[in-house]
């Protein structure tokens, strides 16, 4: 089943082969015994919405994409990306990881569950996307034309790794991100540099805007950008602390780097790293960057800069935030294009749920579990987790080591088989 | 008997030959295009004059020449010229090919033409023209011919202290000067000193993945902070520690003459495409500050991602370029080790790398050479002469008027509509033929003659 699906280049950022694949992965459920239809929109790659009947009705929502990364560059693959190869216990292949090999493991965990005397304990929905990697661009539209079939009491997310220790984490959330092009146009032409002394470039001027964004303590200075942070709960601190899932030491080596952001150590820093917004200058472009010197002052300067967001800021009220501040600062003349857009979610930590499944998955794999309550990374789950209001639990088939997005891509067999268990499990507990 | 001004006319057509000479061959110094056949060519051609020419090719630099004019007194005027030019790109806006001089409408378009191949022909011309007149020069003549003018002239000094002897002169006049939108013409005093510098921040030792900015300060942000901590947005005051220390303010008689000159702030604004100067100032306050005061521009940034859309990336480097102007008596490398401080003072881990150092240099207003220039500049040409005490823009004069210790003044051929460094560089026929009877007039005044 997985290597039909990783045959499948179903490749979001090029387009390639986007509804062959959808069609399979609907297939995939009409043989495991599900109902399944394909929703189209103009736009966008289509969505599969499965739905499998249970004991009782109450609804389990599984989210995964059929999509994946390009497989550039091809020469540093040991093994083809498009079909899964089996190798030293490792299913190798493009979307093993990420996120076909997720999705494989739950259908073969219904599958199972369906075998046994009593069948499937619950109801179960999955929600297939074709765009998660170009930014889940259509899912929102999606979720809303699709509201009234998407009813369930709670959601698993695409994917969860193992950890270096061994530990399989649970992931309760993720930031919400807020990317922003800054362009000044300072001049109409370019000027040669001794006119500096009677006229502001654009470099200088947009380096002083960028500057202005954050003190080096960290603190973000555009006036109402933390009013709507909501504070991390009790529950929430208390388990990053338990998850123990930043190893400070390590970190530091791995990037070489002497101090965080405001002198920050230990818990501070896992805890800023999870819980605090963020404004990053992803990128900055002005004049002349070649080799040697030109004496030019010049005209336009554009910058991108990543805010990442947390609960409840809307990146909406961010940008909005934003030209007020730049305004006020004298840069009238710097336009803003926003990127991505997204808000942040967190599922609360007291839902039973998320006891649940941190139970199950302890209890099927022996592991020790990690529950992470947020990423500090970025997702759609706010899309999902905001509009049909469930908890929603990431948790899946992954390693620290999957290389996701990278060559050689893959899964450990045993991982695979372990998670099909779990799944199962998590599908009898969450029933029960 | 034909006056000097009728002879000059006859020396203007064969002069133009020589320039077409001149400019059809490439020079270009950036790229380092024919810049060996140029240098030979000039040699040929100081030669053909009658001139005893040193060429002297320094490793990995282009050649420079000093041609040597016997005369009747040993009196000697030093010429400064280049024979490399910018690269033409964009070739296509160009009305006719760059290297393919073209006469119309009374002009000669071609790269070189003006900045500066046609200097250094009228200068030549008169030279000739004098022989002609006179059998003799009437005093010595020298001429120093660089061929990197266009990239800094960056061994310049080099050369300068290995032919200080065949150099020496008590005079020198640079290589350039233009008539203005009211046609006077400009005589221009000085120059502002550069210390160019290339700023690089490595922040980590990899790209990271931007999620990671809560708590690593990425190259892209420090660079921000480094480049905005260098300068005030208010006054554009340079706020480097000891940065004003060594400026030598300008003298009464300096301000006197900056004052003189023409200044049409609201032209001007209208050619730099703003409304505002930095401060907000206006007037001869902002006239002061273009001549007189160092400054501080960023030139290049470079980190991260800068394609289309958005990609979360936290850079590891960034890269920046700034331009610092520097006024007498500041001294570039100094500079450098003040702005190194200064990012050390903020905590920042810039690296600072000096890629051009120039010194400012401005000639003494009172010393009699310049009203001897001037003078004969305004009897010559009929025009009204404005002088600017020092240039906003840079050149190498601090290394020869110090190690020659002469005036320098700076008169030529150019006029306000040259595009020297643009497409369609070009000057006028009737300038190239008064350039020659002024440059003439001048040695002539400067021996001595009446």
């Amino acid at each position: 089943m997985l290597d039909r699906l990783v045959r499948l280049p179903s490749v979001a950022a090029q387009g390639q082969g986007l509804p062959e694949t959808a069609a399979l992965v609907r297939e995939l459920f009409v043989d495991g015994g599900g109902r399944a239809e394909i929703y189209s929109r103009a736009d966008g790659a289509p969505v599969v919405l499965a739905e499998f009947a249970g004991r009782s009705d109450r609804t389990l929502l599984f989210y995964n994409h059929y999509d994946v990364q390009p497989a550039e560059p091809l020469g540093d693959w040991t093994a083809p990306p498009f079909q899964v190869t089996v190798r030293n216990g490792q299913i190798m292949g493009r979307g093993t990881g990420d996120n076909k090999g997720d999705l494989v493991t739950r259908l073969a965990a219904i599958h199972t569950l369906r075998e046994t005397a009593g069948g499937l304990p619950c109801r179960v929905l999955f929600l297939v996307e074709g765009e998660e990697e170009i930014g889940s661009v259509n899912l929102a539209a999606y979720i809303h034309a699709l509201r009234d079939r998407l009813h369930g009491d709670a959601c698993i997310w695409e994917y969860g790794d193992r950890d270096p220790q061994d530990r399989l984490h649970v992931l309760a959330g993720c930031k919400g991100i807020c990317y922003v092009e800054l362009e000044l146009e300072a001049i109409p032409h370019d000027l040669h540099s001794s006119f500096g002394a009677i006229v502001n470039g654009a470099a200088t001027r947009l380096a002083w805007a960028v500057a202005g964004l954050r003190d080096a303590g960290g603190r973000i200075r555009i006036p109402g950008f933390y009013d709507a942070v909501r504070p991390p709960s009790a529950a929430a601190t208390a388990a990053a602390r338990r998850s123990s899932f930043f190893d400070e030491k390590e970190f530091r080596e791995f990037v070489d780097v002497r101090r965080f952001i405001g002198g920050l150590t230990g818990d501070a820093a896992a805890d800023a790293l999870l819980f605090e917004p963020t404004c990053t200058v992803c990128g900055f472009e002005t004049g002349y960057t070649g080799s040697g010197m030109k004496t030019v002052l010049p005209r336009r300067a554009r910058a991108k800069i990543d805010f990442r967001l947390v609960p409840d800021q809307d990146p909406e009220e961010i940008v909005a935030l934003l030209r007020a501040h730049l305004d006020r600062e004298g840069f009238r003349d710097c336009t803003i294009t926003p990127f991505s857009r997204e808000r942040a979610f967190r599922t609360d930590l007291a839902d039973p749920f998320v006891q649940t499944v941190v139970d199950a998955a302890g209890a099927a794999t022996g592991r020790r579990v990690a529950l992470v309550p947020t990423s500090a990374g970025t997702g759609p789950m706010h899309v999902i987790g905001g509009p049909l209001r469930m908890p929603i639990l990431s948790i899946g088939t992954g390693y620290w080591g999957s290389n996701i997005h990278a060559p050689d891509e893959h899964i450990r067999m045993a991982d695979f088989e372990e998670t099909i268990v779990m799944i199962a499990h998590v599908l009898e507990q969450f029933a029960a | 008997m034909p006056s000097l001004k009728d002879l000059a006319r006859e020396h203007t057509g064969p002069a133009l030959e020589t320039l077409r000479t001149l400019v059809g061959q490439p020079s270009v110094a950036a790229t380092g295009e024919g810049i060996a056949e140029c240098a030979a060519l000039v040699r040929r051609v100081l030669e053909g004059a009658g001139a005893q020419v040193t060429v002297r090719a320094h490793d990995g630099a282009a050649p420079a020449l000093v041609a040597d004019f016997a005369g009747a007194s040993d009196r000697t005027l030093l010429y400064y010229n280049h024979y490399d030019v910018q690269p033409p790109e964009p070739i296509d806006e160009w009305t006719s090919p760059p290297f393919e001089p073209t006469i119309r409408e009374g002009k000669m378009f071609a790269r070189g033409v003006a900045d500066n191949k046609g200097d250094l022909t009228t200068r030549l011309a008169a030279v000739r023209l004098l022989q002609q007149v006179h059998g003799r020069l009437p005093c010595r003549v020298k001429f120093f011919v660089e061929g990197e003018e266009e990239i800094g002239s960056i061994h310049f000094g080099d050369y300068v202290r290995d032919l200080a002897g065949p150099l020496r002169a008590d005079a020198c006049i640079w290589e350039f000067g233009q008539r203005d939108v009211k046609e006077r013409l400009q005589i221009n005093l000085g120059i502002k000193g550069i210390c160019y510098v290339e700023l690089e921040v490595v922040a980590t030792s990899r790209d990271l993945h931007s999620s990671l900015g809560a708590i690593v300060d990425g190259a892209g942000t420090q660079m921000a902070w480094a480049l905005a901590s260098l300068k005030d947005p208010k006054t554009g005051r340079v706020l480097v520690d000891g940065f004003y220390d060594k400026v030598r303010a300008p003298s009464p008689r300096e301000l006197d003459a900056a004052r003189a000159l023409p200044f049409d702030e609201a032209e001007l604004k209208h050619q730099l495409g703003i409304d505002r100067f930095i401060g907000g100032l206006t007037g001869f306050d902002a006239l002061r500050q273009l001549l007189f005061q160092p400054t501080c521009t960023v030139c290049g940034i470079e980190s991260g991602y800068v394609g289309k859309g958005s990609k979360t990336v936290l850079p590891r480097r960034a890269r920046a370029k700034v331009d610092f102007r520097l006024v007498p008596d500041q001294d570039p490398q100094e500079i450098a080790k003040l702005v190194d401080s200064h990012f050390a003072r903020l905590g920042l881990r810039v690296t600072v790398t000096v890629l051009g150092p120039e010194r400012a240099y401005r000639t003494n207003l009172d010393d009699p050479f310049v009203s001897l220039v001037a003078k004969t500049a305004r009897d010559a040409t009929s025009r009204e002469v404005t002088i600017s005490p020092t240039s906003a823009g840079t050149g190498p004069m601090y290394d020869l008027a110090h190690t020659l210790g002469v005036p320098i003044v700076s008169i030529g051929g150019g006029y306000w509509g040259s595009r020297s460094h643009a497409p369609d560089e070009n000057i006028r026929l009737a300038d190239f033929e008064e350039t020659i009877y002024m440059m003439a007039r001048v040695i002539e005044r400067f021996a001595g003659l009446p």
